[in-house]
């Protein structure tokens, strides 16, 4: 497996895609089922908006980390923007779903940077070797 | 999370110890062709030797010089339509612009060729400045120019500073690209972070510079053919028909790590400097022909 993806970067590249999309589909359902549940708590304690403030602060953490790391996504970027701008109109329940999506982005791209850090080191093309320059 | 990058982390998490991390290494079976060698990075010298010995294999018959066109190099349709694009060429009047810009005179009456002589200069950058550290571009060198004769920077980003680099690049054309090899050791280590950058996979896409313009060069995608990396930064400022204008290469650096979905980075950011110091070097020996006409 590994050594395929790092033959075949399409493949890789799908691959990662792929999981990127699954897990956004399983942050989703997630989100539906903690968007419920912090509905119902809503009801009862009312700390929707604290809830959405705390899953922004996180957001915007993990996404200046991955800008820090040099590897931000721009879906994470944009995810995290919608989810403050509904923060700030009292959507609170959009908030929290855009912002954990945007945080599962950063998270995926900061796995990108660590991985990065020697994975590239073995994709530059090697000399021939016996080849005379 | 991600199976790739987690199994990939591993690697990257192999342990301090050389042995530790060479087994590591082993178990993953990917230490292929750098089994004898101790140091991480390569000799820029030989760096550019694998990469013009990948590109004489990949696109036989084609003289390593003939990059310098990007895709028209090897894709016979597209050259034919460009080449009716070079008889009428849009470049033209930003080139002319440029030379307006270069003669006016600086707040102190100077003017740019107090600081770079008829303008021929292009050649002589980007090179890696030991006093200051850092790799210095024509357009850094252009504001440093400014700065010294009493005038403001210009942002790298607007129309002045593209078209005073397209005068001076077309002045420079046939020049021959040769830029030093790196050797002190901030030297190679801006060098090596281009080039760990050029191979280092981004964005959503999970894609380094080199999947496409190393390991896919010649294919297609989507409707593109995909250029050879060396001769990449042979003609800037280019001018694009999607831009309608002459764009700087760090324009098209930033056009490239978008499309993958990564955030780019600044023109004239230290990132992207080191990119284009990395991948000057290794075109070493190849003519500039800026500025360029691309789709
Ligand atoms: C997903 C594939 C892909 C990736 C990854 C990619 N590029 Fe490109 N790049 C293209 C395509 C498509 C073009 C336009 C066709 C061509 O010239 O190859 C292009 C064009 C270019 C050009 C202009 C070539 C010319 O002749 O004017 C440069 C320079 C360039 N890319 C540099 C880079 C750098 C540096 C990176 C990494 C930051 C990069 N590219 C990453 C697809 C890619």
């Amino acid at each position: 497996m590994n050594v395929l993806n790092k033959k075949i970067p399409v493949a890789f590249a799908m691959a990662l895609t792929l999981t990127a999309g699954l897990m956004l589909s399983a942050c989703t359902d997630r989100n539906t089922e903690t968007g419920s549940e912090t509905s119902s708590k809503q009801e009862t304690d009312g700390n929707l908006d604290t809830l959405a403030m705390e899953a922004v602060n996180q957001a915007q953490v993990k996404y200046k980390a991955s800008e820090q790391a040099g590897y931000a996504w721009a879906k994470a970027g944009t995810m995290l923007a919608s989810a403050q701008e509904a923060l700030e109109s009292g959507d609170f329940e959009t908030a929290i779903h855009q912002a954990r999506q945007a945080t599962a982005l950063a998270d995926t791209s900061l796995a990108q940077a660590e991985a990065e850090q020697s994975a590239w080191l073995e994709r530059f093309p090697k000399a021939p070797t016996g080849a005379s320059p | 999370m991600s199976i790739n990058t987690k199994s990939n982390g591993s690697v990257s998490k192999a342990p301090g110890s050389v042995i530790a991390g060479f087994v590591t290494l082993f178990s993953y079976g990917l230490l292929y062709g750098l089994a004898s060698s101790a140091p991480a990075y390569a000799e820029p010298e030989a760096d550019r030797q694998a990469m013009r010995a990948h590109y004489e294999k990949r696109f036989s018959g084609i003289p390593i010089e003939a990059h310098k066109d990007g895709v028209y190099a090897f894709d016979e349709d597209a050259r034919e339509q460009w080449l009716e694009l070079e008889d009428f060429p849009p470049y033209e009047i930003a080139v002319d612009e440029g030379e307006e810009f270069f003669n006016i005179p600086l707040a102190d009456g100077a003017t740019y060729s107090d600081c770079f002589g008829d303008g021929a200069i292009k050649s002589q950058y980007p090179y890696f400045d030991e006093e200051r550290s850092e790799v210095i571009t024509l357009e850094l060198a252009i504001n440093d120019c400014r700065r010294q004769h009493g005038e403001e920077p210009l942002p790298y980003n607007g129309a002045e500073i593209v078209r005073l680099s397209a005068y001076i690049a077309f002045l420079s054309r046939g020049q021959i690209i040769a830029v030093a090899e790196p050797v002190s050791e901030p030297a190679l280590a801006a060098y090596n972070d281009g080039k760990r950058f050029y191979s280092s996979r981004r964005g959503q896409l999970n894609f380094a510079c080199s999947s496409c313009h190393v390991q896919l060069a010649g294919k297609r995608l989507r409707s593109e053919r995909l250029s050879a990396s060396l001769g990449h930064v042979s003609h800037w400022p280019t001018y694009r028909l999607k831009w309608q204008d002459v764009g700087s290469l760090h324009r098209r650096f930033a056009r490239c790590n978008k499309q993958v979905g990564a955030e780019p980075f600044a023109q004239q950011s230290p990132e992207y400097r080191n990119l284009e110091y990395f991948l000057t070097y290794i075109s070493n020996g190849l003519p500039l022909n800026g500025p360029a006409i691309r789709k």
